[in-house]
Protein backbone atom coordinates (compact mmCIF):
# COMPACT_ATOMS: atom_id res chain seq x y z
CA UNK A 1 0.00 0.00 0.00
CA UNK A 2 3.06 2.24 1.01
CA UNK A 3 6.10 1.95 -0.76
CA UNK A 4 9.04 4.31 0.27
CA UNK A 5 12.15 3.94 -1.87
CA UNK A 6 15.77 5.66 -1.14
CA UNK A 7 13.42 8.43 0.58
CA UNK A 8 15.38 11.25 1.91
CA UNK A 9 14.90 15.10 2.96
CA UNK A 10 17.50 17.45 3.32
CA UNK A 11 17.12 20.66 5.11
CA UNK A 12 20.16 22.89 4.30
CA UNK A 13 22.92 21.27 5.74
CA UNK A 14 21.17 18.97 7.85
CA UNK A 15 20.06 15.33 6.30
CA UNK A 16 16.52 14.36 8.39
CA UNK A 17 15.81 11.57 6.38
CA UNK A 18 18.42 9.44 5.19
CA UNK A 19 17.85 7.12 2.07
CA UNK A 20 14.71 5.05 4.03
CA UNK A 21 13.26 2.05 2.12
CA UNK A 22 10.10 0.01 3.07
CA UNK A 23 6.69 -1.71 2.38
CA UNK A 24 3.42 -1.27 4.31
CA UNK A 25 1.07 -4.06 3.27
CA UNK A 26 -2.88 -3.72 3.11
CA UNK A 27 -4.38 -3.40 6.37
CA UNK A 28 -1.68 -3.41 8.47
CA UNK A 29 -0.88 -0.91 11.38
CA UNK A 30 2.75 -0.11 11.23
CA UNK A 31 4.38 1.95 14.17
CA UNK A 32 7.10 4.35 13.15
CA UNK A 33 8.81 4.34 16.78
CA UNK A 34 11.59 6.80 17.29
CA UNK A 35 12.97 9.15 19.67
CA UNK A 36 12.30 12.89 19.02
CA UNK A 37 13.82 14.56 15.91
CA UNK A 38 14.74 11.06 14.58
CA UNK A 39 13.03 11.72 11.19
CA UNK A 40 9.46 10.55 11.83
CA UNK A 41 7.55 13.52 11.25
CA UNK A 42 9.09 14.36 8.17
CA UNK A 43 8.65 11.07 6.78
CA UNK A 44 5.22 11.03 7.22
CA UNK A 45 4.85 15.01 6.05
CA UNK A 46 6.43 13.59 2.83
CA UNK A 47 4.12 11.00 2.61
CA UNK A 48 0.90 13.01 3.16
CA UNK A 49 2.46 15.25 0.44
CA UNK A 50 3.18 18.02 2.93
CA UNK A 51 6.90 17.88 1.98
CA UNK A 52 8.07 17.12 -1.17
CA UNK A 53 10.96 15.04 -0.81
CA UNK A 54 14.98 15.68 -1.46
CA UNK A 55 15.63 12.27 -3.21
CA UNK A 56 13.81 8.98 -3.80
CA UNK A 57 10.50 8.79 -3.55
CA UNK A 58 6.94 7.24 -2.14
CA UNK A 59 4.02 5.21 -3.93
CA UNK A 60 0.67 5.10 -2.71
CA UNK A 61 -1.50 2.71 -3.95
CA UNK A 62 1.13 2.30 -6.76
CA UNK A 63 1.01 6.19 -7.29
CA UNK A 64 4.02 8.35 -6.94
CA UNK A 65 3.29 10.99 -4.25
CA UNK A 66 4.84 13.99 -6.78
CA UNK A 67 3.52 12.99 -9.64
CA UNK A 68 -0.19 12.04 -8.82
CA UNK A 69 -0.60 14.38 -5.69
CA UNK A 70 -4.51 14.74 -6.19
CA UNK A 71 -4.95 11.26 -6.36
CA UNK A 72 -2.54 10.49 -3.43
CA UNK A 73 -4.12 13.01 -1.32
CA UNK A 74 -7.49 11.81 -1.69
CA UNK A 75 -6.19 8.26 -0.50
CA UNK A 76 -4.77 9.62 2.33
CA UNK A 77 -6.49 10.61 5.65
CA UNK A 78 -3.50 12.38 7.39
CA UNK A 79 -3.92 13.99 11.04
CA UNK A 80 -0.56 15.85 12.10
CA UNK A 81 1.31 16.11 15.86
CA UNK A 82 -0.25 19.58 16.67
CA UNK A 83 -3.50 18.67 15.34
CA UNK A 84 -4.34 21.79 13.55
CA UNK A 85 -8.22 23.08 13.78
CA UNK A 86 -10.16 25.87 12.52
CA UNK A 87 -10.85 26.86 16.72
CA UNK A 88 -13.30 28.57 16.11
CA UNK A 89 -15.68 26.61 13.68
CA UNK A 90 -18.44 24.39 15.49
CA UNK A 91 -17.62 20.03 15.12
CA UNK A 92 -20.20 20.11 12.88
CA UNK A 93 -19.06 22.82 11.03
CA UNK A 94 -15.75 22.19 10.55
CA UNK A 95 -16.18 18.71 9.07
CA UNK A 96 -18.52 19.63 7.04
CA UNK A 97 -15.80 22.08 5.60
CA UNK A 98 -13.38 18.93 5.57
CA UNK A 99 -16.25 17.25 3.34
CA UNK A 100 -16.40 19.73 1.00
CA UNK A 101 -12.60 20.23 0.40
CA UNK A 102 -12.26 16.58 -0.27
CA UNK A 103 -15.02 16.99 -2.54
CA UNK A 104 -17.60 14.36 -0.98
CA UNK A 105 -21.11 14.64 -2.67
CA UNK A 106 -23.55 16.87 -0.86
CA UNK A 107 -25.98 13.87 -1.26
CA UNK A 108 -23.35 12.46 0.68
CA UNK A 109 -22.16 14.88 3.35
CA UNK A 110 -24.05 14.02 5.83
CA UNK A 111 -23.98 10.74 5.96
CA UNK A 112 -19.96 11.11 5.71
CA UNK A 113 -20.45 13.89 8.94
CA UNK A 114 -22.73 11.36 11.03
CA UNK A 115 -20.26 8.21 10.38
CA UNK A 116 -17.18 10.11 11.52
CA UNK A 117 -18.80 11.72 14.65
CA UNK A 118 -20.10 8.63 15.56
CA UNK A 119 -17.13 6.94 15.15
CA UNK A 120 -15.24 9.15 16.62
CA UNK A 121 -18.14 9.45 19.81
CA UNK A 122 -18.20 13.12 19.02
CA UNK A 123 -22.08 13.52 18.75
CA UNK A 124 -22.65 15.17 21.88
CA UNK A 125 -19.82 18.00 20.88
CA UNK A 126 -21.17 18.47 17.66
CA UNK A 127 -22.40 22.04 18.28
CA UNK A 128 -19.51 23.10 20.53
CA UNK A 129 -17.31 25.30 19.17
CA UNK A 130 -13.64 23.69 19.00
CA UNK A 131 -11.82 25.90 21.11
CA UNK A 132 -13.96 25.08 23.77
CA UNK A 133 -12.86 21.35 23.50
CA UNK A 134 -9.99 19.62 25.69
CA UNK A 135 -7.28 18.41 23.73
CA UNK A 136 -8.75 14.70 23.92
CA UNK A 137 -11.79 15.97 21.87
CA UNK A 138 -10.00 17.94 19.64
CA UNK A 139 -7.86 15.16 18.66
CA UNK A 140 -10.79 13.19 17.96
CA UNK A 141 -12.00 16.06 16.13
CA UNK A 142 -9.06 15.95 13.72
CA UNK A 143 -9.18 11.95 13.87
CA UNK A 144 -12.93 12.17 12.33
CA UNK A 145 -11.78 14.73 10.11
CA UNK A 146 -8.89 12.27 8.64
CA UNK A 147 -11.54 9.92 8.19
CA UNK A 148 -14.59 11.60 6.45
CA UNK A 149 -13.50 10.82 3.15
CA UNK A 150 -13.20 7.03 4.07
CA UNK A 151 -9.27 7.14 2.69
CA UNK A 152 -7.40 3.46 2.41
CA UNK A 153 -4.44 4.98 4.33
CA UNK A 154 -4.70 6.76 7.72
CA UNK A 155 -1.79 8.55 8.87
CA UNK A 156 -1.38 9.86 11.98
CA UNK A 157 1.55 11.49 13.90
CA UNK A 158 2.03 11.12 17.51
CA UNK A 159 -1.80 10.51 18.40
CA UNK A 160 -1.79 10.10 21.68
CA UNK A 161 1.04 12.91 22.58
CA UNK A 162 -0.09 15.10 25.55
CA UNK A 163 -3.39 13.14 26.46
CA UNK A 164 -4.41 12.05 29.73
CA UNK A 165 -4.31 8.31 30.09
CA UNK A 166 -7.79 7.62 29.96
CA UNK A 167 -8.00 10.12 26.97
CA UNK A 168 -4.84 7.80 25.44
CA UNK A 169 -6.88 4.64 26.29
CA UNK A 170 -9.95 5.68 23.60
CA UNK A 171 -7.80 6.81 20.92
CA UNK A 172 -5.94 3.26 21.24
CA UNK A 173 -9.41 2.03 21.29
CA UNK A 174 -9.94 3.67 18.28
CA UNK A 175 -7.30 2.85 16.46
CA UNK A 176 -7.69 -0.65 16.86
CA UNK A 177 -11.43 -0.51 16.31
CA UNK A 178 -10.22 1.17 12.50
CA UNK A 179 -7.96 -1.36 11.91
CA UNK A 180 -9.73 -3.71 9.71
CA UNK A 181 -10.63 -0.96 7.71
CA UNK A 182 -7.66 1.23 6.81
CA UNK A 183 -3.93 0.67 6.46
CA UNK A 184 -2.51 2.68 8.94
CA UNK A 185 0.70 3.94 9.47
CA UNK A 186 1.07 6.20 13.38
CA UNK A 187 4.03 7.25 14.88
CA UNK A 188 5.10 7.06 17.97
CA UNK A 189 8.01 7.66 20.58
CA UNK A 190 6.51 5.29 23.55
CA UNK A 191 7.45 1.82 22.86
CA UNK A 192 4.72 0.12 24.58
CA UNK A 193 2.16 2.06 22.94
CA UNK A 194 3.92 0.90 19.40
CA UNK A 195 3.85 -2.96 21.03
CA UNK A 196 -0.06 -2.33 21.89
CA UNK A 197 -1.39 -0.83 18.59
CA UNK A 198 0.65 -1.78 15.81
CA UNK A 199 1.62 -4.72 13.95
CA UNK A 200 5.06 -3.93 12.63
CA UNK A 201 7.59 -1.78 13.92
CA UNK A 202 9.77 0.48 12.07
CA UNK A 203 12.36 1.64 14.46
CA UNK A 204 14.06 4.84 13.07
CA UNK A 205 16.89 7.17 14.63
CA UNK A 206 19.03 9.84 13.49
CA UNK A 207 16.85 9.60 9.65
CA UNK A 208 17.80 6.12 9.43
CA UNK A 209 15.93 2.66 9.12
CA UNK A 210 17.59 0.95 13.02
CA UNK A 211 15.03 -2.18 12.47
CA UNK A 212 11.65 -3.77 11.00
CA UNK A 213 9.89 -6.19 11.10
CA UNK A 214 6.43 -7.40 13.14
CA UNK A 215 6.68 -7.28 16.96
CA UNK A 216 7.31 -11.22 17.44
CA UNK A 217 10.52 -11.00 14.47
CA UNK A 218 11.90 -7.93 16.05
CA UNK A 219 11.82 -9.83 19.44
CA UNK A 220 13.60 -12.40 18.34
CA UNK A 221 16.04 -10.82 16.47
CA UNK A 222 16.68 -8.75 19.80
CA UNK A 223 17.06 -12.19 22.07
CA UNK A 224 20.01 -12.92 20.18
CA UNK A 225 21.96 -9.87 21.14
CA UNK A 226 21.06 -10.35 24.82
CA UNK A 227 23.59 -10.58 27.48
CA UNK A 228 25.05 -13.09 30.16
CA UNK A 229 25.50 -12.59 33.91
CA UNK A 230 27.74 -13.81 36.26
CA UNK A 231 28.40 -13.58 39.62
CA UNK A 232 31.95 -14.51 40.90
CA UNK A 233 34.04 -14.73 44.08
CA UNK A 234 36.94 -13.28 42.20
CA UNK A 235 38.13 -10.02 41.28
CA UNK A 236 40.49 -11.21 38.28
CA UNK A 237 37.11 -12.61 36.51
CA UNK A 238 36.67 -9.20 34.60
CA UNK A 239 39.92 -10.01 33.09
CA UNK A 240 39.44 -13.16 32.50
CA UNK A 241 36.01 -13.05 31.05
CA UNK A 242 37.49 -10.45 28.56
CA UNK A 243 39.47 -12.49 26.73
CA UNK A 244 36.88 -14.56 25.55
CA UNK A 245 36.17 -14.56 21.94
CA UNK A 246 33.22 -13.37 21.07
CA UNK A 247 33.05 -11.06 24.63
CA UNK A 248 32.54 -7.45 23.09
CA UNK A 249 32.49 -5.78 26.76
CA UNK A 250 32.18 -6.49 30.50
CA UNK A 251 30.58 -4.37 33.22
CA UNK A 252 31.73 -4.80 36.76
CA UNK A 253 30.10 -4.13 39.87
CA UNK A 254 30.61 -5.15 43.20
CA UNK A 255 27.51 -7.18 45.34
CA UNK A 256 26.19 -6.04 48.67
CA UNK A 257 28.19 -9.25 50.12
CA UNK A 258 31.34 -8.87 48.35
CA UNK A 259 30.53 -10.80 45.53
CA UNK A 260 31.38 -9.36 41.99
CA UNK A 261 28.32 -9.11 39.10
CA UNK A 262 29.51 -9.40 35.58
CA UNK A 263 27.52 -8.74 32.67
CA UNK A 264 28.75 -9.13 29.20
CA UNK A 265 27.42 -7.97 25.78
CA UNK A 266 28.42 -10.43 23.11
CA UNK A 267 29.71 -9.36 19.84
CA UNK A 268 26.97 -10.06 17.09
CA UNK A 269 26.93 -13.15 16.38
CA UNK A 270 29.03 -14.67 19.00
CA UNK A 271 26.75 -17.48 19.47
CA UNK A 272 25.59 -18.63 23.06
CA UNK A 273 28.47 -17.65 25.18
CA UNK A 274 27.24 -20.08 28.15
CA UNK A 275 29.27 -22.78 28.07
CA UNK A 276 32.77 -21.11 27.07
CA UNK A 277 31.71 -19.59 30.09
CA UNK A 278 31.22 -21.85 32.12
CA UNK A 279 34.70 -23.72 30.99
CA UNK A 280 36.56 -20.63 31.58
CA UNK A 281 35.20 -20.25 34.98
CA UNK A 282 36.16 -24.07 36.04
CA UNK A 283 39.91 -23.48 34.31
CA UNK A 284 40.66 -20.47 36.36
CA UNK A 285 38.90 -21.89 39.43
CA UNK A 286 36.54 -19.07 40.06
CA UNK A 287 33.51 -20.12 42.30
CA UNK A 288 30.43 -19.74 40.45
CA UNK A 289 27.03 -18.44 41.84
CA UNK A 290 25.64 -17.78 39.34
CA UNK A 291 25.37 -17.93 35.31
CA UNK A 292 22.49 -17.01 32.75
CA UNK A 293 21.14 -15.41 29.61
CA UNK A 294 19.11 -12.72 29.82
CA UNK A 295 16.72 -12.36 27.15
CA UNK A 296 16.27 -8.81 26.31
CA UNK A 297 13.65 -6.79 26.15
CA UNK A 298 12.72 -4.90 23.39
CA UNK A 299 13.16 -1.93 25.32
CA UNK A 300 16.53 -2.47 25.36
CA UNK A 301 16.88 -3.01 21.76
CA UNK A 302 15.43 0.17 21.27
CA UNK A 303 17.30 2.04 23.59
CA UNK A 304 20.51 0.71 22.23
CA UNK A 305 19.23 0.76 18.50
CA UNK A 306 18.38 4.12 19.08
CA UNK A 307 20.78 6.01 21.30
CA UNK A 308 24.12 7.80 19.52
CA UNK A 309 22.34 7.56 16.14
CA UNK A 310 19.81 10.13 16.73
CA UNK A 311 20.56 13.63 15.75
CA UNK A 312 18.59 16.76 16.17
CA UNK A 313 17.27 16.78 12.60
CA UNK A 314 13.31 16.89 13.40
CA UNK A 315 12.56 19.81 14.67
CA UNK A 316 9.06 21.57 14.89
CA UNK A 317 8.85 22.08 10.99
CA UNK A 318 7.48 25.01 9.56
CA UNK B 1 -13.79 24.76 -8.59
CA UNK B 2 -15.35 22.75 -5.62
CA UNK B 3 -12.33 23.11 -3.13
CA UNK B 4 -12.22 26.92 -4.42
CA UNK B 5 -15.72 27.54 -3.11
CA UNK B 6 -15.34 25.76 0.12
CA UNK B 7 -11.89 27.61 0.91
CA UNK B 8 -14.14 30.81 -0.42
CA UNK B 9 -16.89 30.26 1.81
CA UNK B 10 -15.02 29.33 4.87
CA UNK B 11 -12.90 32.77 4.88
CA UNK B 12 -15.80 34.67 4.45
CA UNK B 13 -17.40 33.06 7.40
CA UNK B 14 -14.30 33.45 9.49
CA UNK B 15 -14.11 37.22 8.76
CA UNK B 16 -17.94 37.18 9.72
CA UNK B 17 -17.19 35.55 13.15
CA UNK B 18 -14.55 37.60 14.22
CA UNK B 19 -14.55 40.64 15.34
CA UNK B 20 -11.73 41.91 13.28
CA UNK B 21 -14.22 41.85 10.35
CA UNK B 22 -17.01 44.11 11.58
CA UNK B 23 -14.48 46.22 13.27
CA UNK B 24 -13.12 46.91 9.39
CA UNK B 25 -16.41 47.50 8.48
CA UNK B 26 -17.18 50.09 10.66
CA UNK B 27 -13.52 51.91 10.38
CA UNK B 28 -14.42 51.86 6.66
CA UNK B 29 -17.83 53.37 6.70
CA UNK B 30 -17.24 55.46 9.82
CA UNK B 31 -14.57 57.59 7.54
CA UNK B 32 -15.80 57.45 4.70
CA UNK B 33 -19.01 58.81 5.38
CA UNK B 34 -17.67 61.43 7.81
CA UNK B 35 -15.70 62.99 5.40
CA UNK B 36 -18.44 62.68 2.58
CA UNK B 37 -21.34 64.07 4.98
CA UNK B 38 -19.62 65.82 7.81
CA UNK B 39 -16.34 66.76 7.68
CA UNK B 40 -16.21 67.90 3.70
CA UNK B 41 -19.82 69.71 3.38
CA UNK B 42 -18.54 72.01 6.90
CA UNK B 43 -15.13 72.66 5.83
CA UNK B 44 -14.77 72.95 2.07
CA UNK B 45 -18.49 72.66 0.75
CA UNK B 46 -17.84 69.72 -0.92
CA UNK B 47 -19.29 66.48 -0.36
CA UNK B 48 -22.68 65.87 0.76
CA UNK B 49 -24.16 69.45 0.57
CA UNK B 50 -26.48 71.94 -1.13
CA UNK B 51 -25.56 73.34 -4.50
CA UNK B 52 -23.10 70.28 -5.09
CA UNK B 53 -23.53 67.68 -7.86
CA UNK B 54 -25.73 64.78 -7.04
CA UNK B 55 -21.99 62.28 -7.25
CA UNK B 56 -20.20 59.86 -4.68
CA UNK B 57 -16.61 61.38 -5.98
CA UNK B 58 -15.49 62.32 -3.02
CA UNK B 59 -16.69 59.03 -1.13
CA UNK B 60 -14.67 57.40 -3.69
CA UNK B 61 -11.93 59.02 -3.58
CA UNK B 62 -11.88 59.19 0.43
CA UNK B 63 -13.02 55.37 -0.31
CA UNK B 64 -9.46 54.39 -2.28
CA UNK B 65 -7.41 55.41 0.96
CA UNK B 66 -9.45 53.96 3.42
CA UNK B 67 -9.06 50.85 1.18
CA UNK B 68 -5.58 51.65 0.97
CA UNK B 69 -5.49 51.03 4.78
CA UNK B 70 -8.27 48.88 5.49
CA UNK B 71 -7.65 46.06 2.05
CA UNK B 72 -4.04 44.76 3.47
CA UNK B 73 -5.62 44.37 6.91
CA UNK B 74 -8.41 42.04 5.55
CA UNK B 75 -5.38 40.15 3.46
CA UNK B 76 -3.01 39.80 5.98
CA UNK B 77 -4.64 36.74 8.00
CA UNK B 78 -5.42 34.93 4.83
CA UNK B 79 -2.28 32.80 4.60
CA UNK B 80 -0.52 33.72 7.33
CA UNK B 81 -2.96 32.83 10.09
CA UNK B 82 -2.83 29.34 8.25
CA UNK B 83 1.23 29.54 8.47
CA UNK B 84 0.41 30.34 12.92
CA UNK B 85 -2.10 28.24 13.66
CA UNK B 86 -0.37 24.95 11.19
CA UNK B 87 -3.54 24.42 9.77
CA UNK B 88 -1.57 25.36 6.25
CA UNK B 89 -0.50 21.56 6.49
CA UNK B 90 -4.16 20.22 6.39
CA UNK B 91 -4.91 22.52 2.85
CA UNK B 92 -1.78 21.34 1.24
CA UNK B 93 -2.16 17.59 2.37
CA UNK B 94 -6.15 18.26 0.51
CA UNK B 95 -7.01 16.82 -2.50
CA UNK B 96 -6.54 20.57 -3.96
CA UNK B 97 -4.35 22.52 -5.60
CA UNK B 98 -2.25 25.65 -4.53
CA UNK B 99 -4.04 27.30 -7.22
CA UNK B 100 -7.57 26.03 -5.53
CA UNK B 101 -6.47 27.44 -2.32
CA UNK B 102 -5.02 31.26 -3.15
CA UNK B 103 -8.56 31.55 -5.42
CA UNK B 104 -9.91 30.70 -2.67
CA UNK B 105 -8.69 32.81 -0.33
CA UNK B 106 -8.78 35.75 -2.46
CA UNK B 107 -12.57 34.90 -3.59
CA UNK B 108 -13.12 35.17 -0.36
CA UNK B 109 -11.57 38.39 1.02
CA UNK B 110 -12.90 39.80 -2.10
CA UNK B 111 -16.80 39.06 -1.21
CA UNK B 112 -15.79 40.18 2.07
CA UNK B 113 -14.73 43.66 0.71
CA UNK B 114 -18.19 43.90 -1.49
CA UNK B 115 -20.40 42.87 1.82
CA UNK B 116 -17.94 45.74 3.01
CA UNK B 117 -19.36 47.86 0.35
CA UNK B 118 -23.04 46.63 0.25
CA UNK B 119 -23.94 49.61 3.73
CA UNK B 120 -22.69 52.51 1.35
CA UNK B 121 -25.75 52.13 -0.93
CA UNK B 122 -27.41 54.34 1.61
CA UNK B 123 -25.40 56.71 0.25
CA UNK B 124 -26.79 56.13 -2.78
CA UNK B 125 -30.54 56.41 -1.62
CA UNK B 126 -29.43 59.31 0.17
CA UNK B 127 -28.59 60.95 -3.10
CA UNK B 128 -31.22 59.85 -4.90
CA UNK B 129 -33.63 61.69 -2.05
CA UNK B 130 -32.23 64.91 -2.61
CA UNK B 131 -31.11 64.96 -6.32
CA UNK B 132 -30.79 63.32 -9.16
CA UNK B 133 -27.29 61.08 -9.49
CA UNK B 134 -25.32 60.03 -12.40
CA UNK B 135 -25.34 56.36 -12.20
CA UNK B 136 -23.32 55.94 -14.83
CA UNK B 137 -20.80 57.94 -12.97
CA UNK B 138 -21.68 55.90 -9.45
CA UNK B 139 -21.48 52.41 -11.07
CA UNK B 140 -17.51 53.27 -12.57
CA UNK B 141 -16.75 54.57 -9.07
CA UNK B 142 -17.56 51.14 -7.75
CA UNK B 143 -15.76 49.32 -9.85
CA UNK B 144 -12.84 51.17 -9.66
CA UNK B 145 -13.16 50.85 -5.44
CA UNK B 146 -13.32 47.13 -6.45
CA UNK B 147 -10.39 46.83 -8.69
CA UNK B 148 -8.02 48.38 -6.56
CA UNK B 149 -9.53 46.44 -3.47
CA UNK B 150 -8.51 43.61 -5.78
CA UNK B 151 -4.73 44.68 -6.02
CA UNK B 152 -4.60 45.07 -2.62
CA UNK B 153 -5.90 41.81 -1.37
CA UNK B 154 -4.06 39.95 -4.10
CA UNK B 155 -0.78 41.43 -3.33
CA UNK B 156 -2.00 41.15 0.76
CA UNK B 157 -2.42 37.22 0.04
CA UNK B 158 1.17 37.35 -1.78
CA UNK B 159 2.94 38.70 1.26
CA UNK B 160 0.72 36.91 3.75
CA UNK B 161 2.61 33.66 2.40
CA UNK B 162 5.33 34.61 2.97
CA UNK B 163 5.05 35.27 7.21
CA UNK B 164 3.11 34.08 10.00
CA UNK B 165 3.07 37.39 11.62
CA UNK B 166 -0.29 39.02 10.28
CA UNK B 167 1.50 42.33 11.71
CA UNK B 168 4.23 41.54 9.44
CA UNK B 169 2.12 41.07 6.16
CA UNK B 170 0.12 44.09 7.26
CA UNK B 171 3.02 46.34 7.07
CA UNK B 172 4.81 44.96 4.15
CA UNK B 173 1.19 45.68 1.92
CA UNK B 174 1.45 49.27 3.20
CA UNK B 175 4.98 49.72 1.94
CA UNK B 176 4.88 48.12 -0.99
CA UNK B 177 1.99 50.48 -2.50
CA UNK B 178 3.62 53.43 -0.82
CA UNK B 179 6.58 52.64 -2.54
CA UNK B 180 5.19 52.17 -5.51
CA UNK B 181 2.47 55.62 -5.41
CA UNK B 182 6.11 57.49 -3.98
CA UNK B 183 8.09 56.14 -6.85
CA UNK B 184 5.46 56.76 -9.88
CA UNK B 185 4.71 60.08 -8.20
CA UNK B 186 8.27 61.36 -7.42
CA UNK B 187 10.18 60.24 -10.39
CA UNK B 188 7.74 62.38 -12.87
CA UNK B 189 8.43 65.28 -10.76
CA UNK B 190 12.33 64.11 -11.96
CA UNK B 191 11.44 64.21 -15.01
CA UNK B 192 10.15 67.64 -14.97
CA UNK B 193 13.83 68.76 -13.38
CA UNK B 194 15.44 66.98 -16.30
CA UNK B 195 13.04 68.84 -19.02
CA UNK B 196 14.13 71.81 -17.69
CA UNK B 197 17.53 71.15 -17.73
CA UNK B 198 17.70 69.72 -21.52
CA UNK B 199 18.22 71.47 -24.35
CA UNK B 200 20.73 74.13 -22.84
CA UNK B 201 24.20 74.68 -25.04
CA UNK B 202 26.48 73.42 -22.89
CA UNK B 203 25.42 69.74 -22.38
CA UNK B 204 27.04 67.01 -23.19
CA UNK B 205 25.54 64.56 -25.84
CA UNK B 206 25.94 62.03 -22.58
CA UNK B 207 24.20 63.77 -20.26
CA UNK B 208 21.41 64.95 -23.03
CA UNK B 209 20.19 61.32 -23.71
CA UNK B 210 20.57 60.38 -19.94
CA UNK B 211 18.10 63.07 -19.57
CA UNK B 212 15.43 62.40 -22.36
CA UNK B 213 15.74 58.02 -20.75
CA UNK B 214 15.00 59.88 -17.29
CA UNK B 215 11.93 61.77 -19.23
CA UNK B 216 10.71 58.42 -20.74
CA UNK B 217 11.39 56.32 -17.63
CA UNK B 218 9.24 59.00 -15.54
CA UNK B 219 6.61 59.03 -18.41
CA UNK B 220 6.00 55.27 -18.01
CA UNK B 221 6.31 55.15 -14.63
CA UNK B 222 3.51 58.22 -14.22
CA UNK B 223 1.43 56.21 -15.83
CA UNK B 224 1.77 52.93 -13.51
CA UNK B 225 0.75 55.80 -10.36
CA UNK B 226 -2.62 53.37 -8.88
CA UNK B 227 -3.85 56.30 -7.70
CA UNK B 228 -4.15 58.37 -11.30
CA UNK B 229 -5.34 55.19 -12.64
CA UNK B 230 -8.30 54.33 -10.30
CA UNK B 231 -9.09 58.63 -10.18
CA UNK B 232 -10.27 57.79 -14.06
CA UNK B 233 -12.91 55.10 -12.46
CA UNK B 234 -13.97 57.85 -9.88
CA UNK B 235 -14.73 60.82 -12.72
CA UNK B 236 -17.03 58.18 -14.51
CA UNK B 237 -14.00 57.46 -17.06
CA UNK B 238 -14.10 53.64 -17.21
CA UNK B 239 -10.91 53.27 -19.72
CA UNK B 240 -10.36 49.80 -20.69
CA UNK B 241 -6.19 50.37 -20.03
CA UNK B 242 -7.18 51.13 -16.53
CA UNK B 243 -8.99 47.47 -15.75
CA UNK B 244 -6.55 45.69 -16.96
CA UNK B 245 -3.96 47.72 -15.19
CA UNK B 246 -5.50 46.52 -12.22
CA UNK B 247 -6.47 42.70 -13.49
CA UNK B 248 -2.82 42.10 -14.49
CA UNK B 249 -1.78 43.49 -11.21
CA UNK B 250 -3.93 41.10 -9.08
CA UNK B 251 -3.20 38.43 -11.41
CA UNK B 252 0.46 38.77 -11.26
CA UNK B 253 0.32 38.91 -7.56
CA UNK B 254 -1.88 35.55 -7.60
CA UNK B 255 0.43 33.62 -9.44
CA UNK B 256 3.58 34.48 -7.06
CA UNK B 257 0.98 33.80 -4.38
CA UNK B 258 0.34 30.50 -5.62
CA UNK B 259 4.39 29.61 -6.57
CA UNK B 260 5.25 30.95 -3.42
CA UNK B 261 2.55 28.49 -1.11
CA UNK B 262 3.75 25.79 -3.53
CA UNK B 263 7.51 26.37 -2.92
CA UNK B 264 6.56 25.74 0.67
CA UNK B 265 6.77 22.28 0.41
CA UNK B 266 10.42 22.28 -0.68
CA UNK B 267 11.87 24.44 2.51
Amino acid sequence: MIVAQDLSKRFGKVLAVDSINFRIGRGRVVGFLGPNGAGKTTTIRMIAGFLAPTAGGVRVDSMEVTARPLQVRRRIGYLPESVPLYTEMRVAEYLKFRARLFGIERSRRRAAIETALVRCRLEEVRRRPIHHLSRGYRQRVGLAAALLHEPPVLILDEPTVGLDPAQIRQVRGLIRELAGRHTILLSTHILPEAERTCDEIIMIAGGRIRAQGTIEQLRASAAGEGGYVLETDSAEAERAVRSLPGVRDVQSTETDDGWRRLVLSPASGAGDLRAPIAYLAAQRGLAVRELKRQAPTLEQMFVELTAGGAQPAEGGGP
Amino acid sequence: MRGTLAIARRELFAYLLSPVGYLVTALFLFFTSLVYFAAAPLLIGAGFSQGQPASLRLFFQIGVWVLFIIGPAISMRTISEELRLGTLEMLLTAPITETQIILGKFFGSLGFLVLMLLPTALFVFALEWYGRPDYGELLSGYLGLLLIGAAFLSSGILISTLTASQVLAYIATIFFWLILMLATMVLPYLASLAEGLSGRPDNSEALESLLSWLESAAGFLAVGNPRARVLDFVNGLIDTFNIVYFLTFTALFLAAAIRSLGARRWP
